[in-house]
Order: structure tokens, then C-alpha cells, then sequence
């Protein structure tokens, strides 16, 4: 689905950096998917080898992802909680998909090890 | 083992894109055109919609379309009988326009001389939701026979949407689709969702839509003078 363009996204604003900073070589990318970004970290993880190969600095960069957990805040109590673990519901009052979102809806490039 | 250097970048990948959507904004503000992002599940009468408001709106606003599909021209052809200046973009299989492409698409159509380009985007109603296209306002269209659980089920659609239409409402009487049940979930996922029921096959209560849309349009270009 919609994993590989991402992939292709990604790589390429690393390219643009490396091109940018005298990078010679990325030799891994630590990425940090969250929990309910939609994407899916083993899709994402399948893609890499396929786009890496055409990169300019990425070739043989290793992937390493890190996971960010999806938090809510809920609007009736205010309590903080894991929105997959907890489909949704506030454990503490029960409210039923009424929350904020606070963390796990991003895709972040954390850093790269580069020659 | 090669010395190597770790270089922390924790660069956002949607938040680029939205930084990539709102200079988009900033641009067609410039330049005076309003684009309208328009989603829906394939079948829901996207196409037909639109042909029946650029038949309500082409003597008030000069229109562009850009179609977006994995495959085939069938709606660009459909469009271009109205008369109005029609793209068709092929997304290469990807389910989704995001605002690089966006701006690829109003590139090749060229906008200096239009008041409203639509986009109607890939029939999907998860991933178009995502991706910020660089539109001034994003539109859905549900229709009569999908049922009127979808706010439910797909919730980032309604939440991104500043307006939602429910198409095919002439086929209410065959359907168990609640217009009352389908207002309350969706003003669930949205309260400031302007909802329009329309049948684009009859004509009925498209007025209404038809007059919000040339009033954004209006009011967007109107703020490009200043």
C-alpha cells in the first residue's frame, strides 16, 4: 500500500541532506514509527531494500525502527492512556473514542550514521 | 571497523509534507485559485457530482479539474464534456496524492487563469486522509447505499473534512440509511462538518452545495488581493 512511497520519501529527503553535507556514505537510518501513524513498520521495513537500491547515499544503509507508542489524552477525566492496547477506551472512565491524541501519529527520520 | 558518524536528524516525514502543503496554500493565494480536495470510495458519484457543479458554477468561477486515478482516463474524459480545463493524473498505483504531487498535477494544468481547480482524489476513503495535499478545503462524499456507519469506521476522513456530502439521497426510500444517525456520527468525528444531502442525479440540494462552494472560493480569492 502506501508504505512505499513513504520509504521513497524518506530516502530521498536523506539523500538531499547527505548531498547538502558532505556525506559520503549512510551506513543506517533509525527511523521512529508510531504506534498509529499509519504506516506499517513491517510494510515500511519490506520496501527498503527494493528503494535503497537505486539511492544515491543509501545503498547499503541498514534500517533499525523504533516504535512510539500512540498516547490519548481523554477528554472526560484526563487520564492518559495506550489507545491500541486500549482499543480506544479510557481504562479509567470508560469514555468511549473521546481523547486527544498526544504521541504515535508520526513517521520521524531520528538519525543517521553516515561516512 | 569504518569511523563513522551519527548525525541526529529527527526530521518528520507527514510534518514535511505539511510544511510542503501550506507553502502550496501560500502560492494558490497568490495566484488567486482555490483548490478543493475531493474524497469519497469509489463509486459514490464523485464524477457526477462534479459535472453537475461546474454546470451550476461556470458562469460564476473559471474551473479546473485534475482527475487522480491508479488507471485510465474514463473521468477526465466524462469532465471534459463540460467544457472545463481537465487533467488526468495517474498515481502509479499509489493510493494517495500528497502535495508534491499536488503541485506537480496543478503544474501541467495550469492555474493562472482559474478561480477553482478541483481535485478529485483516488476513491479511498483511509489514505487520501493522510496526506495533506496543499487544498484550501477537503470535501468527501458519502453516498446513500455505503450506510451510514462510516463516521464510525473511518474516522480521519470525517475529522479532516470541512464539508461532507451524501449523494444518491433519491434512493433513501431502498436503503436502511439513516440521515439523522449519519449527522450525529459524523458531527461526532467533526462538529463543524457542513453537511450537504444531494442527489446529483436529480439536482436536488445541490443549490445549497453549490453555494458554499463558490462562497469559499470567493472569499479565498478575495484574501489573494490584499
Amino acid at each position: 500500500m502506501h508504505e512505499m512511497p513513504v520509504v521513497m520519501n524518506v530516502v530521498d529527503l536523506i539523500d538531499d541532506y547527505a548531498r547538502k553535507n558532505d556525506v559520503k556514505e549512510v551506513r543506517r537510518v533509525t527511523m521512529e514509527i508510531g504506534e498509529i501513524a499509519m504506516v506499517m513498520p513491517n510494510y515500511f521495513r519490506s520496501f527498503w531494500a527494493p528503494v535503497i537500491e537505486t539511492s544515491e547515499f543509501c545503498k547499503n544503509a541498514e534500517l533499525d525502527i523504533e516504535i512510539e507508542p500512540g498516547i490519548g489524552q481523554c477528554r472526560e477525566c484526563e487520564c492518559d492512556f495506550n489507545i491500541e492496547q486500549n482499543n480506544g477506551v479510557c481504562p479509567k472512565c470508560g469514555a468511549v473514542e473521546q481523547f486527544q491524541i498526544l504521541s504515535g501519529r508520526d513517521v520521524k527520520i531520528l538519525q543517521i550514521d553516515v561516512l | 571497523m569504518d569511523p563513522f558518524k551519527v548525525i541526529t536528524i529527527k526530521e518528520s516525514v507527514f510534518e514535511n509534507n505539511d510544511r510542503d502543503a501550506e507553502r502550496l496554500r501560500e502560492t494558490l493565494k497568490g495566484e488567486k485559485t482555490f483548490l478543493l480536495n475531493l474524497m469519497s470510495s469509489p463509486g459514490s458519484g464523485k464524477t457526477t457530482t462534479l459535472t453537475r457543479t461546474i454546470e451550476r458554477l461556470h458562469d460564476d468561477l473559471r474551473i479546473g479539474i485534475m482527475e487522480a486515478d491508479i488507471d485510465s482516463d474514463v473521468d477526465a474524459h466524462t469532465i471534459s464534456k463540460t467544457g472545463a480545463k481537465v487533467i488526468q493524473l495517474h498515481t502509479g498505483g499509489m493510493c494517495h496524492l500528497d502535495a508534491d504531487m499536488t503541485r506537480q498535477g496543478l503544474r501541467e494544468l495550469g492555474t493562472e487563469d482559474l478561480d477553482l481547480v478541483v481535485l478529485e482524489n483516488v476513491g479511498n476513503l483511509v489514505c487520501p486522509a493522510e496526506f495533506d495535499t496543499g487544498a484550501v478545503k477537503n470535501a468527501m462524499i458519502l453516498s446513500v447505499p455505503e450506510g451510514h456507519d462510516k463516521p464510525l469506521k473511518y474516522p480521519l476522513i470525517f475529522q479532516v473534512c470541512d464539508a461532507l456530502i451524501i449523494n444518491k439521497i433519491d434512493v433513501l426510500p431502498y436503503f436502511n440509511f439513516d440521515l439523522d444517525k449519519v449527522r450525529e456520527f459524523a458531527h461526532m468525528r467533526n462538529p463543524n462538518l457542513k453537511i450537504f444531502p444531494i442527489s446529483a442525479k436529480t439536482g436536488e440540494g445541490m443549490d445549497a452545495w453549490c453555494d458554499w462552494l463558490r462562497e469559499q472560493a470567493n472569499a479565498w480569492n478575495q484574501a489573494g488581493k490584499q
